[in-house]
Formats: C-alpha cells, sequence, structure tokens
C-alpha cells in the first residue's frame, strides 16, 4: 500500500494518479483538468523538497497524493449535476413512496395465499413461506423501481409541481404515513405489546380506510395511483408476488377447476385489464397533477366505470367463468342464493354462487358509479 | 457527550459556518492575477483553508458563470493556468461584500 511498484518514481506515481482521475472526467476538458491538476501537484511536491531540502520519497509523495484525494471523488467534484442518488429535497418522498408502495404491496401479497387457503389450494404452511418469499422479493422491486425513478427525477431541471406547490388540504395522506412509522412499531414488538388498546386502531386497515374517504381530491387521487401502479406491476408479472400469478388464485373446488377458468379467463384479458390499470395510473396523475378537478375526475369516473361494467359483463355472458355463473332470471338468482345460505355439505356450487353475487354486486356498484360520476359531472362538483 | 464527541461537532459546525464564505475568499484574492497552486497557499497564510478538490471545480465553476477569467501561460518551465477577476466579478464581488459587512455586522451585535 506504500509504495508502488519496484523502481517507480515520484513522478511516476504522479502519472499513474492523474490517469486515474482523467479515466473518470469528460472528454472535453478532460486534458485541461489534467494539466492543471499536475501543476498543483508538482507544485506541492516542489514545497516539500524545498522544505526537506532533500527529493521526496515515493512514500512521500504518495502521502500527498492522498491528501490531493481519490481520483473518483477529485474527478466526481468536477461534475456538474447532483452528486446523490436521491438528494435531500426528494428523499422524504421517496422514503414515503416506499412505506406506501411496500404497505400496499403487502396487502396484495397477503391477499393471495390467503384466498388459497380459504379455497383449500395450499396448507397455511406453504401459505406463509410463499407470502414471505413474495414479500421479499415484492419489496426489493418496489424499492428498485422507486430509486430508479428517484434517480430520474433528481437528474430534471425543474422538480415535479407537487413538492413545492402543496396544499393543506391535500396532507391528509401523509397522516396515513405516520400509522407506518417503521421505528413506533420495532419498539412495540420488542416490547411484545401486540394487543395494547393503543395498537389496535393502527393495526386495522379499517381505520385507514375511513381515513383515506376523508382525504382531498388531489390526495385521494395520488393514493389511487400508487395502489393501481402496484396492481398493474402485479398483472403484469413485473412486481414478483412469485409464485402467486392472478390464475393461481384459485384451486380446484366443488370439482370444478377454478385455476384452468381464471387461466383462460387472466389470458382473454390480460391486454384489456393492463391496458386499464395503465390509462387508470396516468389518469390518476393527471388528476392529482390538476388539483383534483372535480369535472375531470367525473369524466374519469364515468369512463372507468363504463370500462369496468363491460368488462363485468363480459365476465358474465362471454368469459370461461360464464356458464357457471350465468343466471337467466332474477327468480333463477334468488333461487341460487337461498340454496347457497340454507345448504348442506354435499351441495355443489357454493364458490359459483358465491362469484354469481359478487359479479353482480360489483356491476351494479360501477353502474352506481357511473350514474353518480355522471351527475357530478355536470353539477361539476 | 464526551470530549472528542465535542470535538468533532464543533468541527463539524465550523466547517458548515466557513463553507459559504469560501466562495467570498476567493473572488477576493483573484483581484490580483493567481495560478491554483500560488491561490491555495496565499489562502492558506490568512487562515482560509482549502482542499484542491474544492478549490479547483470551485474555480472552474466561477470560471463558467463568467465570474472570472482565465489562461494557460508558462511560468517557471511549467504551464499554469492563471485565474483572474472578471469586470462581472467585480461587480458581484462588491454586492457579496456588501452583504458580508451587513450580516456580520448584525450577528456582531446578537454575539
Amino acid at each position: 500500500m506504500n509504495t508502488g511498484k519496484e523502481g517507480e518514481t515520484g513522478m511516476e506515481l504522479v502519472e499513474r494518479y492523474l490517469k486515474a482521475v482523467a479515466a473518470q472526467l469528460p472528454k472535453e476538458n478532460r486534458d485541461d483538468i489534467v494539466a492543471e491538476l499536475r501543476d498543483e501537484i508538482m507544485g506541492r511536491i516542489e514545497a516539500l523538497e524545498a522544505r526537506l531540502g532533500r527529493a521526496a520519497t515515493d512514500d512521500e509523495v504518495e502521502v500527498l497524493l492522498r491528501e490531493v484525494g481519490h481520483p473518483l471523488t477529485v474527478a466526481a467534484r468536477y461534475r456538474s449535476g447532483p452528486q446523490a442518488l436521491i438528494g435531500p429535497e426528494l428523499y422524504p418522498w421517496w422514503m414515503f413512496g416506499v412505506k406506501v408502495g411496500l404497505a400496499v404491496m403487502a396487502c396484495v401479497t397477503l391477499i393471495g395465499p390467503a384466498a388459497r387457503v380459504l379455497v383449500g389450494d395450499v396448507y397455511v404452511g406453504q401459505a406463509i413461506g410463499q407470502g414471505i418469499a413474495s414479500l421479499f422479493s415484492g419489496a426489493v422491486t418496489i424499492v428498485g423501481l422507486l430509486t430508479v425513478a428517484g434517480f430520474i427525477l433528481e437528474r430534471q431541471e425543474r422538480k415535479p409541481d407537487f413538492i413545492a406547490r402543496w396544499r393543506v388540504k391535500d396532507l391528509g395522506m401523509f397522516e396515513l404515513g405516520g400509522d407506518f412509522d417503521a421505528d413506533r412499531w420495532g419498539r412495540r414488538l420488542a416490547r411484545g405489546d401486540w394487543s395494547s388498546p393503543k395498537v389496535k386502531p393502527e393495526a386495522k386497515p379499517g381505520a385507514e380506510v375511513r381515513k383515506s374517504a376523508e382525504m382531498s381530491p388531489a390526495a385521494r387521487a395520488v393514493a389511487s395511483a400508487i395502489g393501481w401502479a402496484v396492481v398493474l406491476l402485479w398483472w403484469t408479472g413485473l412486481l414478483q408476488v412469485a409464485p402467486i400469478r392472478p390464475e393461481d388464485l384459485a384451486g380446484v373446488v366443488d370439482g370444478v377447476d377454478y385455476g384452468r377458468i381464471l387461466g383462460e379467463m387472466v389470458r382473454a384479458a390480460y391486454w384489456p385489464v393492463a391496458l386499464f390499470a395503465a390509462c387508470r395510473v396516468g389518469f390518476d396523475l393527471m388528476r392529482a397533477a390538476s388539483g383534483g378537478n372535480a369535472r375531470l375526475t367525473a369524466l374519469g369516473d364515468l369512463a372507468f366505470g363504463i370500462v369496468a361494467a363491460w368488462g363485468l359483463l363480459w365476465v358474465w355472458f362471454w368469459s370461461a367463468l360464464s356458464p357457471l355463473i350465468w343466471v337467466g332470471t332474477a327468480t333463477e338468482f334468488v333461487e341460487r342464493v337461498r340454496k347457497l345460505i340454507g345448504r348442506s355439505g354435499e351441495d355443489v356450487g357454493g364458490v359459483a354462487t358465491i362469484l354469481m353475487v359478487v359479479v353482480i354486486w360489483a356491476f351494479a356498484a360501477e353502474v352506481v358509479r357511473v350514474v353518480r360520476a355522471a351527475a357530478r359531472l355536470v353539477v361539476g362538483r | 457527550m464526551s470530549q472528542t464527541d465535542e470535538e468533532l461537532l464543533f468541527e463539524s459546525l465550523r466547517l458548515e459556518l466557513r463553507r459559504g464564505s469560501l466562495i467570498l475568499a476567493v473572488l477576493a484574492s483573484l483581484r490580483r492575477e493567481q495560478y491554483g497552486y500560488s491561490l491555495r497557499v496565499a489562502l492558506g497564510e490568512v487562515g482560509v483553508e482549502m482542499e484542491e478538490s474544492t478549490l479547483y471545480p470551485l474555480l472552474r465553476r466561477l470560471e463558467s458563470q463568467g465570474l472570472l477569467d482565465s489562461e494557460w501561460r508558462e511560468e517557471e518551465r511549467r504551464r499554469k493556468r492563471f485565474y483572474r477577476l472578471s469586470p462581472r466579478g467585480e461587480a458581484m464581488l462588491a454586492r457579496l461584500a456588501a452583504e458580508w459587512r451587513g450580516l456580520s455586522a448584525s450577528l456582531e451585535k446578537m454575539l
């Protein structure tokens, strides 16, 4: 470490050092900077030798070069542009995004194994193992993607509007973040403080959902964009909630292979759903940028509601699931529900009936949403 | 807090305090033409120590901002890059110096 190769003189050490600096510098002013640096170093060596009254040894030159700084550090100072992956201004946003992204990802990830356990496709132990593996890879993906986004944003000349032009009424979303305070959670868990009444409100997502209902339109738009982005990543397989893909959520129940049916449906609906989620994310971001404009939101709700309703009609009439859930008349529908409620152990078709109710209920919800959106579009409020 | 912690804290606060004054010191020193090494020595003599990796990039930045002029010349058998305050730099230095004196005067009253 102290000396260079045998026989290397002080001058050679300096040249090697300068070469290493030069390699890190932009081509256009490389020679210029190196020439100036060389003059500085030679000046220092001469001053040192004048002080010593003799030639400097290699060790002394090496110490001097170390004082000047590591080539990477020295060259970096000459570079214009940010010197940090994510700077102090953007960092709190990155951190918040990570917290929210991880929370949403954890919910999405845990739904999969939970559904499979309920359907009886996997055992609880297996589900926990898969869940943990998925959580880990999902977390790495989310942090990675957010870091890439932060890296790009950091290098823009203008930071996005939401950083500087925020409004107090949009801050509801950030109170949410307080509930994910890892430090507090860590301390509580370390104390074994699972059941204290103070923890309970935080442990229930219901409280957060209610809170979200009080958020301002722009904050809701941002939250919605993040949620849909995670869904989109999961759907397209970019977010490895491995090994759970949409089509893996179901198994064989009541003698019907729901895995196959879901598989067919996912194949048929892959691009439409991906497109829908992508449009939704784009629209939510636009909505957030416009400060939660009521008419724009209503227009979007109207459009997305119609598309979603059409999607549900597809599920009802034309999808692979249709033969199982389709009923022609209201009487048939009521009959099936009655059978489900009063069914004994050997009755079949329970899951199909639940799905039937879910699809109809979802369709009704979309229709209501469309009607309300249309009303808001007219009123503008 | 131990003695060394106290010292480390003082050192970091001191550096932060001085950082803003470096540009002023460099601009003021360059009323007279200097090359990098002589400038660093001159600054060091009046108690403004600056590392090479801070000074040289700063000189380039100030030049690209039009506050300094520079030229390469041979002196003492070596080519050196000489820097000097540009007319724009002189005007800027005057404004910054006024700012510094005002700040210093009001702080003096507080301390």
